[in-house]
């Protein structure tokens, strides 16, 4: 039983090959633009592009079952909740910190341990 | 397809084929989230010491990361085509497309062996083992990422090539029954699924350890 007819053949595949490479070599590219500040966020903007790449074409998700790109969808929401919510606790720590409200005995919780100091000097 | 072929609850082959996808796509997701803790320890460490994170991934070969990444690339690809040889009933070039995305991921493998024979020669590595030079602050740390991002990920890359060849090699001429023909199109379809996202992981991966500015 033959049931190629519903998915991407080898001229979607190849052309999605093709796409990834110059992709990679955008990312190549890319990094050497004089805007350090920017390079990670053009960086993770290209792997993404290159992500849905592979997820669409190869994986065959815009040709698959509701449930699957449900599935798929669900999977992405919860890691970026997953980033999302550990982001905010980083970048808020220090702020509840310095917060009069925050009693200076739960201070040092808050703040967690003191780094660990290693000497590497023989 | 005659009614013995089909096992309950299933009402049809094309059911069947979907409920197999679906079971792989939720077996992706959980392993997205395994990879997200990894990507998460990377993004605070990262955050925390930010001059070592810059100067310590200029010990990475960006040549072989670049060279991985394009074959790795090019093993989906055959993945793909792999799945697309199965639907077409072309038996001996989905088992070839097979063995050839295993070879590639040998490849990937032993160009990656290369860079950490490197890694250890120059005593780059992970915590009380770290005895290299050069590198502030705190250079054990990143290597402690490095090698536990790109080593879980090495771990999936052998097991798909185990994957590949044991289905290229055992399954190739069983393929006569036609519950036989779908199992195999399912199983070379399930398989390249799980390569795509071990692709997947390395699209991240190189950017954020070979490309830090």
């Amino acid at each position: 039983m033959t049931q190629a007819s519903n998915h991407p053949g080898p001229r979607a595949y190849t052309l999605a090959l093709l796409a990834l490479l110059l992709l990679l070599a955008a990312t190549i590219g890319a990094n050497e633009l004089p805007f350090p500040r920017a390079a990670l966020a053009i960086a993770l903007l290209i792997a993404s592009v290159k992500a849905g790449l592979v997820v669409y074409t190869f994986m065959e998700l815009r040709d698959s079952a509701a449930s699957t790109r449900t599935t798929a969808a669900i999977c992405v929401f919860t890691a970026a909740t997953l980033f999302g919510l550990s982001a905010v606790d980083w970048t808020e720590r220090d702020r509840r910190l310095e917060s009069p409200r925050v009693p200076i005995s739960s201070r040092a919780r808050l703040a967690g341990p003191p780094p660990i100091q290693i000497d590497h000097a023989p | 397809v005659s009614s013995a072929a089909l096992d309950l609850p299933f009402v049809s082959p094309h059911q069947r084929e979907r409920a197999a996808l679906l079971g792989m796509w939720l077996f992706i997701g959980q392993e997205v989230l395994f990879f997200s803790g990894i990507f998460l320890v990377y993004a605070v460490l990262r955050y925390a010491h930010p001059e070592t994170f810059a100067a310590a991934h200029e010990h990475l070969d960006l040549r072989i990361g670049t060279i991985n990444t394009a074959v790795l690339l090019v093993s989906s690809y055959s993945a793909a085509l792999s799945v697309w040889a199965a639907r077409t009933d072309r038996l001996r070039l989905r088992a070839t497309l097979m063995l050839l995305t295993a070879a590639l991921g040998c490849g990937f493998l032993a160009l990656k062996g290369v860079e950490y024979a490197e890694k250890f020669h120059e005593g780059f590595l992970p915590g009380r083992f770290y005895a290299g030079s050069g590198i502030p602050g705190r250079p054990d740390i990143f290597f402690g990422v490095y090698f536990a991002s790109t080593g879980l990920h090495a771990l999936h890359v052998l097991i798909g090539i185990g994957l590949f060849v044991w289905y290229a090699l055992c399954r190739l001429s069983r393929a006569t029954a036609p519950r036989d023909a779908e199992s195999l199109r399912n199983s070379t379809h399930n398989i390249a699924l799980y390569w795509h996202f071990v692709d997947l992981v390395w699209i991240y991966l190189f950017p954020l350890l070979y490309l830090i500015r």
